[in-house]
């Protein structure tokens, strides 16, 4: 049975791993003077991190190098294993503490501390330490900033490959998947309800929006905010501080859709936009854990004025749903006052995996969450 | 921008020391690019040259010299350069360069640089095709892709088709030249616009010229035929040609089909003995037709789909002997099968080739080509004509689906070919009704139980969820059918009558109502929608929009409501009836708590054309406003 520390010294002795470390990489003096100039360690390892995220492309995913960093640097095109042990040897030219670490996807599989074997990892990232954080770099994901610990590997295990400091590390972040969507309309005799949407999405809820954002401006608006409405019609869609890592990815339309109505009532829902319209647990049994990545934030604000000529009928009550132990909840609270429903979704994930055990409570929970969020506003004529 | 002072810029910026000459640069910089070019374009095609020629029935060459600018990276797939190579097709000349959006030369790949593989076209197990395959990664755009190839091919059977206009590409300049022996000649149709060859003849040559230049890009149409068939291309054919020495014309579909014919005729498919054993077979039946139905449930029982292509056998198929012992084959093979099967009875049949693809249109009557991908069976009965799909082990005797109905197919008989059309789509082959007895109790929980009748593409779907685990079957009914995810259910066939393939299922509801107010209870009309068609309005729209198949759905939903809850105002009865789709909708009170809701959706016709488009969207509009529209039921 092989030790960590062994594993260690068996990898650095590999000419595809160990042997692409302390390379000289012609050609990028440019890069790594221009870094060394920057006194912010923070922004000396950015600046090469953005260099290598956005001009060296990965075609594979494996920690080996299959093609040597320094033909990786004149190519362009590598392995994840030569992108990221390319920058590692950057970073290194560049005076900062940088160590390979070997990583599993969350989707192949939790790293198992009491088996010291490679076949679990499927990647070699960046380990940088400044001051008293560690920073974990991912050069082959084409959009993580260098704040944040790539969303495939956060919230699990590295093992830093390294004769003096290596071993397991946790990848843990207490950052959130966190929106906050504001909704400000009224609704016209005709059933046509009319406003303008403002949603921010912080941490990993911009990180995850960024990654439709990359393919469209489309496929962002669809995807979180069109998708589930039929009938919808949106126009002025702006997006504003995507390549800025210190502000919310803030996104703003303006919509028109209309709601249903069932014989003389009209039914006015509030579930706008949160992206919870169906219970996604269909499945009866479940063999593995639901892994979320991280926590979860969403707080849904609306401010909706409804024709003087309608009330509601009745209000749902506030309510507050809680899974035991505190994993998530669900709270509701609506009022009405001079003809404007004011109405608060605020949804917390507290836990980010939950055991295939415990996925009965999960599903149970989602469903009433989902009808939570999906009861309606009978309106009648006002008497 | 005026072209002196783009290159004075580009001069500007690349003082220094670099080996491209300013007006290099100006050819590959993305600055020069007229507005008009790139509007609602995600490339735009800078120059396309090609050169086809042809120097027999069994040689040509084609030439291409490429240069493409990508102005953002919906235009990827550029960058991912793939060339499918064959013993009848060589690359002999390849060279990929990239450039930066200022036109300077960031990379270039040649042949040797190219990854080669086994190219897998999703379909044959096996088969002689390779590709070379090369990634150019940009971080940038725009950028500029400049592309030579020259490929010799051995064969014309099919020649190449040169595409100048599609959606989101415009064109700057493009030319096609083609060269051919006078006495060989060419058949040529233009797609989509009405440019025309300039023809001149010298020295026993033939010479066609096609220029376009200045195109914008054609807007991007979802839910129509299948993107190319809009663009503007140059299509050409042979009129003599050559396969692996194998000699043939498509001077008329006739001569076409003398061409196949011999690669259909088998000299010896069966012995004498396995001969004697197919006669036994359908010796209790009466009528051809009979005979011919079970003799295709035997095929269908016994036979597998397996894809090998190699060579001449991409179109020539296996011995009727060799799928008798192996028990696989392709279309071709399993077709040719099915004949000799038919044949060793009495009954004559021929093989049709046909495109099988349910968003391509049928192959154009008025241009011989080789537009066919797949092969069925034509069987002439006394009163009808019968049509066999031989690769499928679920379709009933005479149906062929959504991808080789509505087209145009090639028989190939003793005297030739012969175009005909297959029978249209009709939604009366596709039916899918639904019964629900829903029995609700006091707390609002509920059980349904609910029946499924069904035909055509229907049935072949939920005999496919007959392989399926039962959690499978559940994300099939609550994904495919639009069923409220029920809380526990229990699904299986039932004893198949009267042509329709039955089913049984029964759904357990915690909470059968969506939600309620007060005393009021707001139910859906039926557990499951019956639409799943979602149109936006465009006054704009060029092309036709495609179902994939017409058909009929007919929901009876009967509420069993308990003791102390009863429908309040009913809906009024909803119709709408257009020329491609009818609903109805209507809901009754029956005798004591029963509510019954009966829905109809018909979609008449598959295809409808461009102009009707805006209508059809409206009436989605109108369906999926009213459609699922609650019931409201009152407590006490």
């Amino acid at each position: 049975m092989t030790t960590w520390e062994d594993l260690g010294k068996e990898l650095l002795g590999y000419p595809e791993f160990g042997g692409q470390l302390n390379k000289n990489v012609s050609g990028a003096d440019d890069l790594v003077n221009e870094a060394k100039a920057i006194s912010d360690p923070f922004q000396r390892m950015s600046k090469i991190y953005r260099y290598v995220q956005k001009n060296i492309f990965a075609n594979a995913r494996t920690f080996w190098s299959l093609n040597g960093v320094k033909e990786v640097w004149s190519k362009k095109l590598g392995s994840s294993g030569d992108v990221n042990l390319l920058l590692i040897n950057l970073l290194k030219a560049a005076d900062l503490e940088v160590y390979p670490m070997l990583v599993s996807d969350r989707e192949v599989g939790k790293v198992k501390e009491g088996y010291p074997f490679l076949d679990q990892f499927n990647n070699v990232m960046a380990r940088v330490i400044i001051g008293d954080k560690a920073y974990v770099l991912d050069a082959a994901a084409s959009y993580t900033p260098p704040h944040l610990i790539p969303p495939a590997v956060v919230n699990t295990k590295g093992f830093v490959v390294n004769r003096k400091k290596g071993g397991i590390v946790s990848l843990d972040d207490d950052r959130m998947d966190r929106n906050r969507i504001v909704v400000v309309a009224s609704l016209d005799k005709e059933g046509l309800l009319t406003g303008a949407t403002t949603a921010r999405s912080y941490d990993y809820g911009k990180l995850i929006r960024v990654g439709s954002l990359n393919k469209s401006k489309e496929k962002l608006l669809e995807d979180y905010f069109t998708n589930d409405y039929p009938g919808i019609k949106t126009d002025s869609f702006t997006v504003l501080n995507a390549n800025n890592d210190s502000l919310p990815l803030e996104q703003k339309f303006n919509f028109q859709i209309p709601i249903n109505a069932s014989a003389e009532y009209k039914l006015l829902s509030l579930n706008l936009f949160t992206g919870l319209t169906a219970n996604p647990f269909i499945s009866d049994i479940r063999f593995t854990n639901v892994d979320f990545g991280v926590n979860q934030s969403l707080e849904l604000l609306e401010m909706i004025t409804l024709p003087p000529d309608l009330e509601p009928e009745s209000l749902p009550k506030d309510s507050r749903l809680i899974t035991p132990g505190n994993g998530i909840s669900c709270t509701r609270f609506i009022t009405y006052n001079n003809n404007t429903l004011n109405v608060l979704f605020r949804i917390e994930f507290n836990r980010s995996v939950f055991e295939a055990a415990e996925y009965a409570t999960l599903k149970e929970f989602y469903k009433k969450m989902v009808n939570v969020l999906n009861e309606q506003i009978i309106l009648r004529n006002k008497k | 921008m005026k072209k002196h002072l783009l290159l004075a810029l580009l001069c500007t910026a690349f003082t220094g020391a670099i080996a491209q000459s300013p007006s290099d640069l100006l050819k590959y910089s993305a600055l020069g690019i007229p507005d008009s070019l790139k509007k609602d374009a995600d490339a735009v095609l800078r120059l396309h040259e090609e050169v086809v020629e042809i120097s027999s029935p069994s040689k040509f060459s084609r030439s291409v010299h490429k240069i493409v600018t990508l102005l953002n990276k919906d235009a990827a797939s550029y960058l991912h350069q793939i060339y499918v190579f064959d013993k009848f097709r060589k690359i002999d000349e390849l060279e990929v360069k990239l450039y930066s959006a200022m036109g300077q030369e960031i990379r270039k790949v040649k042949r040797k640089d190219f990854e080669e593989s086994y190219y897998d076209d999703q379909m044959s197990l096996h088969s002689d095709a390779k590709k070379l395959r090369a990634y150019l990664p940009v971080a940038e755009y725009p950028c500029t892709l400049e592309i030579n190839y020259t490929i010799k091919n051995s064969g014309t059977l099919v020649l190449p088709t040169a595409t100048f206009q599609m959606p989101s590409q415009s064109t700057e300049k493009f030319s096609l030249t083609v060269k051919v022996p006078a006495g060989l000649d060419i058949q040529h149709v233009t797609r989509n616009s009405d440019i025309k060859p300039v023809i001149s003849e010298k020295d026993g040559i033939k010479t066609y010229q096609w220029n376009a230049n200045n195109l914008k890009a054609l807007r991007h149409e979802s839910g129509g035929y299948a993107g190319w068939v809009s663009n503007g291309m140059i299509e050409l054919s042979p009129v003599k040609f050559e396969f692996d020495g194998f000699k043939g014309e498509m001077s008329s579909w006739k001569t076409y089909g003398q061409f196949y014919y011999p690669f259909y005729e088998d000299p010896a498919p069966f012995t004498a003995a396995r001969t004697a054993e197919i006669k036994k077979m359908v010796a209790s039946c009466t009528t051809d037709k009979e005979k011919a139905t079970v003799l295709y449930n035997y095929l269908k029982r016994t036979m597998r789909y397996v894809g090998i292509q190699l060579g001449i056998g991409g179109i020539k198929p296996f011995p009727v002997s060799y799928v008798d012992d192996k028990k696989y084959g392709d279309c071709k093979a399993l077709t040719h099968y099915m004949r000799y099967l038919l044949k060793a009875v009495d009954i004559p049949s021929y093989p049709a080739l046909i495109n099988a693809d349910a968003d391509e249109p049928p192959v154009d009557p008025g241009f011989i080509a080789d537009g066919f991908n797949h092969v069925i069976l034509c069987v002439p009965m006394q009163k009808d004509t019968v049509w066999l799909e031989c690769t499928s082990s679920t379709n009933e005797f005479g149906e062929l689906g959504s991808s080789t109905e509505n087209k145009n197919a090639l028989l190939i008989t003793e005297n030739g070919g012969k175009l005909v059309s297959t029978p249209r789509s009709s939604s009366k082959s596709n039916k899918l009704i639904t019964h629900s007895i829903i029995t609700v109790g006091k707390e609002g929980d509920a059980k349904m139980e609910t029946s499924f009748a069904c035909t055509g593409i229907f049935a072949n779907y939920f005999l496919q969820v007959r392989e399926l685990d039962k959690d499978e079957v559940k994300h099939f009914l609550v994904k495919w059918l639009n069923y409220k995810s029920p809380d526990n259910y229990t699904f299986k066939p039932d004893t198949d009558s009267a042509h329709l393939q039955r089913y049984n299922a029964v759904f357990a509801y915690d909470q059968v109502y969506d939600f309620k107010a007060g005393s009021k209870y707001f139910y859906r009309p039926r557990m499951n929608e019956i639409n799943d068609h979602e149109l936006k309005s465009d006054a704009k729209r060029t092309r036709d929009y495609l179902f994939s198949y017409p058909y009929e759905r007919t929901d009876t939903t009967e509420y069993l409501l308990p003791a102390g809850l009863n429908a309040d105002v009913l809906p009024p009865l909803v119709e709408y009836d257009s020329p491609y789709g009818y609903y109805r909708k209507e809901v009754t009170k029956a005798d004591g708590n029963r509510i019954k809701v009966v829905t109809q959706l018909n979609i008449k016709n598959h295809i409808v054309p461009a102009k009707d488009y805006n209508a059809l969207a409206e009436f989605f509009q109108k369906v999926n406003k009213t459609d699922m529209a609650k019931l409201v039921i009152i407590g006490e």
